[in-house]
């Protein structure tokens, strides 16, 4: 139970996907515009994450291993659509704002590496654990991205007005170039962060 | 052969089961997914004729290479008169096509609303804004004259040639008939 939480944690922080390792970063520069869209795609990914793990996870045994990667990308992009059409049918407006980018979740690195990696490998609730920890991993670095974003941006947060009226919008925070400014700042911020902590252990 | 046997089995029962497992979601959203579809025209052509409206298709030939009027409308209220037209018009604009919505009464235009549209985020995507599509509120046809955004001027001028070209061959065409 304990080892468990260790695979859920790990996502959080010391492995988070976006800003420790690097992978999967599509999603993160081009949708986190807007805070509600961080959350949907963070979600998204999530649920892709954790039930094609469980599934991968559970028919590990069976699959060949020359055919793993296709199998795997089958169950992916399985989970992939029917996102996008419960997305397309709940949240029309959402869908229109992620379009392109809810298919390609089939692409994101993010959820390969972990079957590849991970699920593939490990028994069925480890791995569910391991999802579940990486997706709310991504979902935050989402949603942090994306309030940067929203509130320099915008000058709102989840559409609720965040600065005073006089405020005049950062118009390049919106634009794909303040995605790589935003990243970058967090990333070095981040790093200040572990490195303190890592100094501090060892003293 | 063994081995080459299991492959095929495998990874053929992987795909016969996600056919299933798609299907049956498909099935499940499809109605939703269409009246999510024609509701947002419906409501947006309810909010420029200001009453609740009904749309029925009509036929048109001004749609060529992407460009044009891609679908366009007989407008009637919910006594069945017909109170005006509305057209989905596509259109290039600065970062790619521009997809508007145009509800005209005769020869005026009674206003606009973007169905889709990509241009730079904070910049042309205020062509998307009440203060620029509120300009359009009942112009004449004959003497249609709107103002670009100043700092967006390819992306709202596109808007205006779209509105004024096809608007115009759409009525002219029209009252040929």
């Amino acid at each position: 139970m304990k080892q468990a939480t260790i695979e859920l944690i790990k996502g959080l922080w010391k492995e988070n996907p976006t800003f420790r390792m690097l992978i999967g970063m599509c999603a993160p520069l081009a949708i986190t515009n807007m805070v509600f869209n961080g959350i949907m795609m963070g979600l998204a990914t999530t649920f892709v994450l954790v039930l094609s793990g469980l599934v991968v996870s559970l028919i590990k045994n069976i699959v060949p291993h020359k055919v793993r990667i296709p199998v795997f990308v089958v169950i992916i992009a399985t989970f992939v659509t029917v996102a996008d059409y419960y997305i397309a049918a709940y949240y029309p407006d959402t869908h229109r704002v992620l379009g392109l980018y809810l298919p390609l979740i089939v692409v994101n690195c993010l959820i390969l590496a972990r079957i590849e990696a991970f699920a593939s490998k490990m028994p069925v609730f480890k791995s569910f654990m391991d999802a579940l920890g990486m997706g709310i991993g991504f979902t935050l670095a989402l949603v942090i991205i994306s309030s940067v974003r929203e509130i320099l941006g915008f000058g709102t947060w989840l559409g609720i007005k965040a600065m005073p009226a006089s405020y005049q919008p950062m118009s390049i925070m919106i634009q794909p170039a303040g995605a790589f400014i935003t990243l970058g700042l967090i990333i070095a911020l981040i790093n200040i962060i572990s490195r303190k902590k890592t100094s501090g252990d060892s003293a | 052969m063994k081995e080459t046997a299991r492959m095929i089995i495998v990874l053929t029962a992987t795909c016969i089961l996600s056919a299933f497992v798609l299907s049956y979601v498909y099935d499940s959203t499809y109605e939703r997914i269409a009246q999510n579809k024609s509701g947002a025209l419906l409501e947006k052509a309810s909010l420029l004729f200001n009453q609740q409206v009904t749309l029925e298709e009509k036929k048109t030939s001004l749609y060529e290479n992407n460009v044009g009027v891609y679908q366009s409308f007989a407008v009637y209220d919910n006594e069945k008169n017909k109170l005006g037209d509305a057209l989905v018009i596509d259109y290039p604009g600065y970062n790619g096509y521009l997809r508007i919505f145009v509800t005209l009464r005769q020869d005026t235009v009674l206003g606009i609303e973007m169905i889709s549209q990509s241009e730079t985020p904070g910049v042309g995507s205020r062509i998307a804004e009440s203060d620029f599509k509120d300009r359009f509120k009942n112009k004449d046809l004959k003497t249609f004259d709107v103002d670009t955004i100043s700092g967006a001027t390819i992306s709202s001028s596109s808007v205006i040639k779209a509105v004024k070209e096809y608007a115009t061959r759409y009525e002219d065409e029209a009252g040929n008939n």
